[in-house]
């Protein structure tokens, strides 16, 4: 099974995850299907991060400390309407409890999707058609 | 003892499954079942620290982050034993989380024993 996306332009993922392992599992997933990719340990990092940069999709764990991926997304969606930002960033959650009220939480904090964990690439491969088929070549 | 709390069915590595996770990328599984391998006594010390003073937060957050990193890499007894200790620290329930510890510890030294020779 082999995933090849052939991009317009070099998306830029930033993700967000308390585990190194789970950190490291995504970077390697994103840059083998050809993303650029910054990784953060918890939602307040993701927060600067969107403040300093521009990015195509972020990809966060719900569950971590100091910020959960809730409140960032949240705030970052704030954030966008005080901006007065037209398209609003994709954010995907990335988590292990994928209980109806679990994913609730999720999409009413303004993320877009939920995938479950253990991230795979065929998932990956669903989040880019989903949210990011426009800079597909 | 593992029996009280993994069901036998499940396996140390779900080699198949994570390798298609990994798009056959074996070298990467590998490189992650190490990192996984090489953080988990300073979990085990953090987890059995919090356990010993009821620390509740730090006792569910360690077994949560074990359980997800285990999920990722498809280590099915780790992710078991990990929930059941997760599910203790949110009951608050100590009486079983040494015996639930001892698991662990014993699952790890049978992923190390299946992991290459460093």
């Amino acid at each position: 099974m082999a995933y090849s996306f052939k991009w317009k332009i070099t998306p830029s993922v930033l993700i967000a995850d308390d585990s190194l392992v789970n950190r490291k599992i995504m970077e390697g997933f994103l840059r083998q299907c050809g993303c650029s990719v910054q990784a953060t340990v918890d939602g307040k990092q993701v927060l600067q991060q969107f403040t300093d940069s521009n990015w195509d999709l972020i990809l966060m764990d719900v569950n971590m400390p100091v910020m959960d991926g809730l409140e960032a997304a949240s705030r970052i969606r704030e954030i966008e309407k005080q901006r007065n930002i037209p398209a609003h960033i994709p954010i995907v959650a990335l988590t292990a409890g994928i209980m109806p009220d679990e994913q609730l939480k999720c999409y009413e904090a303004g993320m877009d999707e939920v995938i479950a964990k253990p991230l795979s690439i065929e998932a990956l491969g669903s989040v880019f058609k989903n949210k990011l088929s426009h800079l597909f070549e | 003892m593992s029996e009280e709390y993994i069901p036998e069915n499940l396996v140390i590595l779900a080699k198949a499954t994570a390798l298609e996770n990994f798009c056959d990328n074996a070298e990467l599984l590998d490189e992650m079942l190490q990192y996984f391998a090489d953080g988990i006594a300073e979990k085990l010390t953090t987890l059995k620290t919090a356990i010993a003073a009821k620390d509740y937060p730090v006792w569910i957050s360690t077994a949560h982050l074990i359980k997800g990193e285990a999920a990722t890499l498809c280590l099915e007894r780790i992710n078991a034993i990990a929930l059941k200790l997760e599910q203790a620290g949110k009951r608050q329930e100590p009486a079983e989380a040494e015996a639930m510890l001892a698991v662990m510890t014993t699952e790890m030294q049978a992923l190390a024993d299946i992991l290459p020779k460093k």
